[in-house]
């Protein structure tokens, strides 16, 4: 046999540099890109970000006089004009309508072009503050609010923004077509009338007295639609009907990819220079569903900023801080809370005294414990039925069948209720997501602890919707984070009948008075009065859920060489219309 | 040679109307439907009311043989549908993410049989020795770790060593080549290493047997060098099966590397795929399989006639 004369040494050599040289190609071939800029990465010894209180509960607002306007900017402000900002999330929009949707990721890309009436102060992110309207003033009974408009305003295509497009918005927002559904909207159903009363001033008046109806207006959701535009053959089927008042004009989309917007110069709040908001040129939002990638951009300085689940968070931390001083990190103090709902339409929850088990031998303590950060700082807080919302919150801890001292009698009690009932666990449905997840097996070890044996089924959406609905279940997990922080709002939009608990027991009667009581409180000192009364009815004699607790971070937020007005990008999550940040002189896109 | 296209094309009929009816009602054994999945959310039905509004206006309300031939009726006018979720006909869908799929599907392929062909002529040329033993271990590393895994850390190590990742915008290939090439090259990488790592293998043993073969005793006894007879005579009598394994490979991605498109923000076919399936979007998911099972088994008859084209002893009969 003849032997090859090619020599071992000279083809795995000559292999070896052919590889070396593809890759170097690959790496070198990085051309000339506007979005891309090499990041120094300089090694820091930055901790991971501390863990932040809840956001303190916000008292209900004067239900008899509207507020004082507050000025939308502090003048300690100092934005620098100019660049583009690109931020990273995990989804985009998937509706030219948003209103269709329910997600947040939705207006987090489209509320930009938009203004409300009124809108949440972007420092704290519950105050409110003028938008369209520059005054308020809700009824004396509290079940109307008249606002007066600014002059002026003009839409993106240069038209005016009437009272007709006002009123025309909301009537659509409590009626939408046939085949249409607005589920952030649904409080919204409740208003009776709209009225121009001249130039400058609408009433919008509503089934029950509320002094805290004007939140609808304010929320993410509650936008501003010109609807000559709406009205137009084929209504919002792409990115050129999005036409809105708002600080940006949309310039180019791709569902489910990017929204690029730019700087709208007729935008008529002010900053303190003088001149309009917002301080960027460009803002874009970019999904990128991975974290990996999230992360990569950020570093790479392809993105600004990205936010992350608190699932997600953790791995990113350590390579974030490898960025250097430029990085910050925004923990969102969002209103809402996790809680286990139970099934009462069938056995064994359909037993208020098995509810009463499951709610005393479920340790919030022992959750928080669980949840804490690996620097043994608490990632969560234990919460009533209300979450974050709750005006006594503080006082968790304290309650009976939560508090160190007295315990053990509620757990003795809650075995003595499970004995008598014979129940000895249950079976937990959860969303597949590695968050829900995680929660959910955390939960089943609070259970474990307390002699009670949890089965997870595990499923995605839609599999555990359909559980859901046709209630073939006995418990499963729930974070809903509320849009309206309000208790009655809570109560009518999740443990109610009509609210999204629907197969949570019914409540004592008794509840309903409550409610119409706190709903029609003018003094605090009743508002308060009237909440102690629900929560002690609903602990005792109703228990729909099993409170679990709230992450202190609901969602985290990275940006790189990004500025605010002190609070603002605390506040992300809410708050999407993003006039109060800029980007500082070192930002690749400045 | 005509006969058999023919007959080959004609059969795609039968076969789609399989694929068809079998992707319709695999996708209906799926607990929940669109209209769950458009409103659950974090564990909770939002609005009981809505999922009936919704099933209503999407015919969910309908026997399942009403929406089964309403659908074989939209097909048969050559309307694929749309999303129930996006309201995006399925053409639009596949249009965005075909470019995306078919790019990368070609840029590992050609990756893979880069680095396997070459590996795999020097590990059987040099059978037993050092570099033999190097290609054969890494090719056994390369074959046990997953791709989407080697994705990742080649993310990560150009990251961390270059400050550099890939670009974040969709363009398509003719606007910005160079950028889509960026965007692409990580996964393919990461893709056609796996692939190489089979594909070595398969080279070597099938150059060890051609190498053994009296034609190639002849042509050495006539004195032809070395290089030539590997080329000329061994070569393509070998590189059938790594045709079929790349074929079987391409034929694969189309259907596209989930993962690896999701961790590099690929708007692939795959992911469409997979999100369409998690949300219950028969719509978008039946138009998806059948326009890929279109392209697969057209492929797949190419395939039989690039080896006719390759080797003369196959008959199309």
């Amino acid at each position: 046999m003849i032997k090859p004369r090619i020599t071992s040494t000279s083809m795995a050599v000559a292999l070896l540099v052919m590889t070396l040289a593809a890759f170097a190609v690959i790496v070198s071939c990085g051309g000339e890109d506007p979005t891309a800029t090499s990041v120094p990465v300089q090694p820091t010894a930055t901790q991971a970000p501390a863990a932040t209180e809840a956001p303190a509960p916000t008292e209900a607002p004067e239900p008899t006089a509207a507020p004082e306007p507050t000025a939308a900017m502090a003048p300690d402000s100092d934005g620098k004009r100019g660049g583009s900002l690109i931020r990273g999330v995990s989804r985009t929009l998937r509706a030219w309508d948003y209103n269709t949707e329910a997600v947040w990721f939705a207006p987090q890309s489209l509320q930009r072009h938009y203004s409300n009436l009124v809108r949440f102060d972007p420092a704290d992110g519950t105050t409110i503050i003028p938008d369209l309207a520059t005054e308020w003033a809700i009824a004396d009974d509290a079940a109307g609010i008249n606002f007066t408009i600014r002059d002026g305003v003009q839409f993106h295509d240069g038209q005016g923004l009437t009272l007709e497009d006002i009123k025309w918005t909301f009537e659509r927002s409590k009626s939408p077509p046939e085949g249409e559904r607005y589920p952030r909207l649904l409080a919204l159903q409740s208003i009776t009338d709209i009225t121009i009363i001249d130039d400058n001033n609408i009433t919008i008046a509503y089934e029950n007295p509320n002094a805290e109806f004007i939140q609808n207006f304010a929320a993410a959701w509650g936008i501003v639609f010109a609807q000559h535009v709406m009205e137009q053959e084929g209504g919002m089927n792409g990115p050129d009907r999005v036409v809105g008042t708002g600080p940006f004009i949309i310039d180019d989309a791709e569902m489910e990819e990017f929204v690029t917007s730019r700087n709208n110069p007729d935008y008529f709040l002010d900053a303190p220079d003088g001149d309009p908001f917002p301080y960027l040129d460009e803002m874009t939002t970019v999904a990128l569903s991975d974290v990996e990638a999230r992360i990569a951009a950020i570093q790479t300085g392809r993105i600004d900023i990205a936010s992350f689940d608190p699932a997600e968070f953790a791995p990113a931390v350590g390579a974030l801080n490898s960025i250097g001083d430029s990085v910050r990190m925004e923990i969102s103090p969002l209103a809402g809370i996790n809680y286990l709902s139970m099934n009462a339409n069938g056995p064994p929850f359909d037993d208020l005294k098995a509810r009463r088990a499951a709610y005393l031998l479920f340790d919030r303590l022992r959750m928080q414990q669980l949840e804490s950060l690996p620097t043994g700082e608490f990632a969560s807080v234990p919460t009533g039925f209300f979450g974050t919302v709750d005006p006594f919150i503080d006082e968790i801890p304290d309650i009976w069948e939560v508090s160190k001292d007295t315990r053990e009698e509620a757990v003795a009690e809650g075995k003595a209720l499970a004995d008598e009932l014979g129940i000895d666990g249950f079976e937990m449905v959860v969303n597949s997501r590695s968050f829900f997840q995680e929660l959910a097996q955390l939960a089943a070890q609070v259970y474990a602890d307390a002699g009670w044996e949890v089965t997870l089924n595990v499923g995605d959406s839609a599999a555990n919707a359909e559980l859901i609905q046709s209630a073939n279940f006995e418990m499963s997990m729930s974070t809903p984070n509320v849009v309206l922080p309000s208790v009655s709002a809570f109560l009518l939009e999740q443990y109610l009948p009509g609210g999204r608990e629907a197969n949570a027991a019914p409540p004592p009667d008794k509840i309903y008075d409550l409610l119409t009581e706190l709903q029609g409180a003018t003094d605090p000192v009743d508002a308060q009065a009237a909440t102690r009364e629900i929560q002690k009815v609903m602990r005792e004699e109703w228990i729909p859920v099993v409170p679990m607790g709230k992450q202190v971070g609901s969602s985290e937020l990275v940006a790189n060489h990004v500025q605010d007005r002190p609070g603002a990008l605390g506040q992300w999550f809410n708050l999407h219309t993003w006039t109060d940040v800029w980007i500082d002189e070192n930002s690749p896109r400045k | 040679m005509r006969d058999y296209i023919i007959r080959r094309v004609l059969l795609l009929i039968p076969n789609l109307f399989i694929l068809a009816t079998l992707t319709f009602f695999l996708a209906r054994v799926l607990p929940g439907d669109v209209a769950l999945g458009l409103v659950a959310e974090d564990g909770s039905v939002i609005d009981q009311e809505a999922v009936q509004v919704i099933r209503e206006r999407l015919g969910l309300n309908d026997p399942m043989p009403v929406q089964y031939a309403r659908w074989m009726l939209q097909l048969l006018q050559g309307d694929l549908g749309k999303s129930d979720v996006s309201d995006l006909s399925v053409v639009h869908v596949v249009a965005e993410t075909a470019e995306v799929t078919f790019l990368l599907a070609i840029l590992s392929v050609i990756i893979g049989a880069a680095m396997a062909i070459p590996f795999g002529i020097l590990s059987a040329m040099m059978r037993g020795r050092w570099p033999d033993q190097v290609i054969r271990t890494f090719s056994a590393v390369f074959l046990a770790l997953p791709n989407f895994w080697l994705g990742i850390l080649l993310l990560l190590a150009l990251v961390t060593w270059f400050s550099w990742s890939p670009p974040i915008f969709q363009e398509t290939f003719l606007d910005a080549p160079v950028k889509q090439f960026q965007r692409l090259i990580l996964p393919a990488v990461a893709i056609g290493t796996s692939f190489a790592a089979v594909a070595t293998r398969l080279t070597r043993s099938t150059m060890l047997e051609v190498l053994n073969q009296d034609y190639i005793r002849t042509a050495r006894a006539k004195g032809l060098f070395p290089n030539r007879v590997i080329i000329r005579h061994a070569l393509p009598n070998a590189v059938l099966p790594i045709i079929t394994l790349s074929a079987l490979l391409f034929a694969g991605l189309l259907n596209g590397a989930v993962v690896l498109e999701r961790i590099f923000a690929l708007p692939g076919m795959g992911v469409e795929i997979v999100t369409a399936t998690s949300e219950r979007d028969f719509q978008l998911l039946q138009g998806l399989v059948l326009v890929l099972g279109a392209f697969v088994m057209v492929w797949m008859l190419l395939i039989d006639l690039v080896y006719v084209a390759l080797d003369k002893r196959i008959q199309l009969e």
